[in-house]
């Protein structure tokens, strides 16, 4: 049986078509395989990467609901200009040049880069130059993809310099500094949302899946309990006072004692978050008020008075024989003015600051009993409050290796012991407010999609009794008006001490240098702030009463005037 | 012969009469083939379709996300421009433009101060209105209690006898 010879070639043809197809299968075969096995790292890469979106910061606000931060939206513009053509180049030029705030020159300039693949147009442009880059887009059909319009959150500092200690900053990496931007971080960056598809042609990402969107969460705005008028007379007191008396640096704390939210912590030199590049020394950034360690001086009496009127060693209406000069731990401590007072009433200890009455109170109190109390109005230990870089202050007790008997002489009248601005508005706080010692802090709400979150007053704990703080509170307003006039308010009864404490220089205090200081609370009979006032190394002027008692003062004018407080007393 | 019968082409079958080496369509293998390329046919318009209308979705879901991005961004753009002009130094400085001062907080003359002079009541009952003088260590005006209410009762009176409207409407 012979085979036709038509069916002989139609065989021969359909082994060559299948060979054919075999090997395109092959091939086929091949580059899938390579596909899947060479770059598959890569590709999965890309494929997965996600769209990030950003969350806006969260703004910070004063008490009153005023913008202290906010976040806005800046653009940055590229350009790709070997996607132009000449013609386009000439049409673009003269618009983008608006747009960017630039000549048309220098626009020019940058897009006759036709080697270049990425030029920059302009950075840190507002709102409306994203806006007009869209409008340019739909009017012209501008390519796309020669142009990128990059959006980015930026802080803005509506007063600039207003607050900066508390508020910090954030950088141009959009990295938070110091203060409650670098505290509360967590809270005001929000969460990023992502968008995850598969890339069509075009290069736009389709979604596939729910699970691929998750929408940003923006950060929490965070309202803070300082008032930004008062924050506002409080620098400009200091700085004014700063200005008169030469001072090298100066603070001004402001809290409530009731409750211990912070009304103002001004403190200088300061900086301005605008331009944080321009700062002179990186000690600019601190927060002096609570980072900054100081030997309070005499303000530290009152608080020794306290104890030992808690322990009963002494009574309010006690007197002590005043003869200059007192030895504690085989040291002598005299006077300031090294004189002998004779009998000196515990009032008049405080209004005239007698170093050897608050040393001989000390004595009658012993070690033990001080440092037990004197640790509970919060010294050596860091108050809590709501901000980074606090430091905890430093305080010899008996049981260290340094401590020695004629220490208990020196910190009954704040030298030897060193503080922060802020522990010591809070453990005077704690004299304001009747023996409760409260907790300073900064933010008083968070508020989010979730909600309001208020944050509520902390007590620490009850340092001296009600009646022990309302006895010494007493004591010490009479002594604002029997010895620290400069710091009275007519009309007012204020509670207060001045402290002039020199600056410790290689283990002995030089006379030349001190830090004034005055801290005061009122007006009674219901205190309603704590207001201190330091000044670190004045030049002119020496005594806290002189320059600090003044600027207090100043202060509690305004605070009293502000609240509209009634006064007490013709 | 078996393996020359199975080697002829698709669609094909040999002829069972005929001439030789002569072949023929064969019916039912088109049908089955034709049935299966529609098949594949609707399965593929369908998977198409299908594909289409989810890229569709995805893109309008993607332009409302572009507008809700563009939107978050004026909102963004719109506070920050709310807070710069709030503040404290913007509202100083237009302030002082306008020739406003800040009051100094040692200025108690801005507080009014009002002194009500209490006098004795009386023990039987008048029918005269009395009034408390109230001293104002400012410069306002001084509003009268008596010739207020005298200005009330004129008024009413000239009300009272004014004629009715003669079309009786108010």
């Amino acid at each position: 049986m012979s085979v036709a010879p038509e069916f002989l070639e139609q065989q021969r043809r359909v082994i060559w078509l299948e060979a054919i197809l075999g090997a395109i299968g092959l091939i086929l075969l091949w580059r899938l395989a390579w596909w899947q096995l060479v770059p598959h790292k890569e590709l999965v890469f890309d494929a997965n990467r996600p769209n990030v979106i950003p969350a806006m910061r969260g703004a910070i606000l004063d008490r009153n609901g005023e913008y202290l931060v906010a976040s806005t939206v800046e653009y940055k513009i590229a350009v790709s200009p070997r996607l132009l053509s000449e013609d386009q180049r000439k049409v673009f030029a003269p618009k983008l040049a608006a747009i960017v705030g630039k000549t048309e020159a220098e626009v020019a300039e940058v897009l006759a880069q036709t080697g270049t693949e990425y030029a920059v147009l302009g950075t840190r442009l507002p709102a409306s130059a994203g806006k007009a880059m869209d409008d340019l887009n739909r009017v012209e059909g501008l390519a796309l993809d020669a142009f990128s319009v990059e959006p980015s959150f930026n802080r803005v500092y509506p007063d600039d310099g207003l607050a900066a200690p508390v508020l910090g900053f954030v950088n141009l990496e959009g990295v938070p500094q110091y203060g409650v931007e670098a505290f509360y971080d967590r809270s005001l960056a929000g969460l990023e949302g992502i968008w995850q598809g598969v890339t069509d042609t075009w290069g736009e990402q389709i979604l596939v899946s729910l699970r691929g969107y998750q929408p940003a969460k923006d950060g929490a705005d965070l309202v803070l309990t300082v008032d930004r008028n008062i924050q506002r007379e409080a620098e400009r007191i200091l700085s004014e006072a700063m200005l008169e008396s030469k001072a090298g640096g100066g603070n001004i704390i402001v809290m409530d004692p009731r409750t211990g939210a912070i009304l103002a912590m001004a403190g200088l030199p300061t900086y301005s978050p605008r331009e944080y590049w321009k700062v002179e020394s990186l000690d600019q950034f601190v927060n002096t008020g609570i980072s900054s360690l100081y030997e309070p001086g005499s303000v530290f009496k009152p608080l020794t008075l306290a104890a030992a009127l808690e322990a009963r060693v002494i009574r309010p209406e006690d007197s002590y024989d005043d003869r200059g000069e007192i030895i504690v731990g085989d040291r002598l401590i005299q006077n300031w003015d090294k004189k002998a007072h004779g009998p000196t009433t515990m009032t008049e200890l405080l209004a005239y600051s007698r170093n050897v009455g608050a040393a001989h109170v000390a004595a009658l109190l012993g070690p033990t009993r001080f440092y037990e109390i004197i640790r509970r109005f919060g010294f050596s230990e860091v108050t809590g409050v709501d901000m980074p870089f606090e430091a905890a202050g430093i305080m010899r007790v008996p049981g260290n290796a340094y401590w020695h008997m004629s220490d208990l002489g020196a910190n009954s009248y704040g030298q030897g012991i060193s503080v922060t601005p802020l522990q010591v508005v809070a453990a005077y706080g704690a004299l304001a407010n009747d023996g409760m010692l409260m907790r300073p802090y900064v933010v008083a709400e968070e508020h989010d999609a979730d909600g309001i979150r208020v944050r509520q007053p902390v007590r620490v704990r009850q340092v001296i009794s009600p009646g022990v703080a309302r006895e010494i509170t007493k004591m010490m307003t009479d002594a604002v008006q029997m010895g620290m006039l400069e710091a009275q308010v007519p009309g007012y009864r204020l509670a207060g001490k001045s402290g002039t404490a020199g600056v410790p220089q290689r283990g002995s205090y030089q006379n030349t240098d001190v830090i004034a200081s005055f801290v005061g609370f009122g007006p009674m009979p219901e205190p309603r702030f704590v207001v201190l006032v330091k000044f670190d190394r004045p030049e002119e002027g020496y005594w806290a009463t002189e320059i600090a008692a003044p600027a207090f003062q100043k202060m509690t004018r305004f605070l009293v005037d502000y609240y509209g407080i009634p006064p007490t007393e013709q | 012969m078996a393996s020359r019968r199975e080697s002829l082409p698709l669609f094909y079958k040999r002829r069972t009469r005929g001439g030789a080496g002569s072949a023929r369509l064969d019916p039912r293998a088109l049908a089955f083939f034709g049935s299966m390329l529609a098949l594949i046919a609707v399965a593929g318009w369908l998977y198409l379709h299908q594909a289409a209308e989810v890229a569709t979705y995805a893109h309008e879901i993607r332009v409302l996300e572009h507008n809700k991005e563009s939107l978050h961004r004026d909102i963004a753009a719109l506070r920050a421009e709310v807070a710069m002009l709030g503040s404290l130094e913007r509202a100083l400085r237009v302030g002082q433009a306008r020739g406003y001062q800040l009051p100094s907080a040692a200025d108690t003359t801005r507080r009014v101060r009002v002194e009500i002079a209490v006098e004795p009541l009386s023990q039987t009952v008048t029918s005269t209105t009395s009034v408390i003088p109230i001293t104002l260590y400012q410069s306002e005006p001084v509003v009268s209690t008596k010739s207020f209410v005298q200005d009330l009762v004129d008024q009413f009176r000239i009300w009272a006898d004014s004629p009715a409207s003669p079309r009786g409407e108010p």
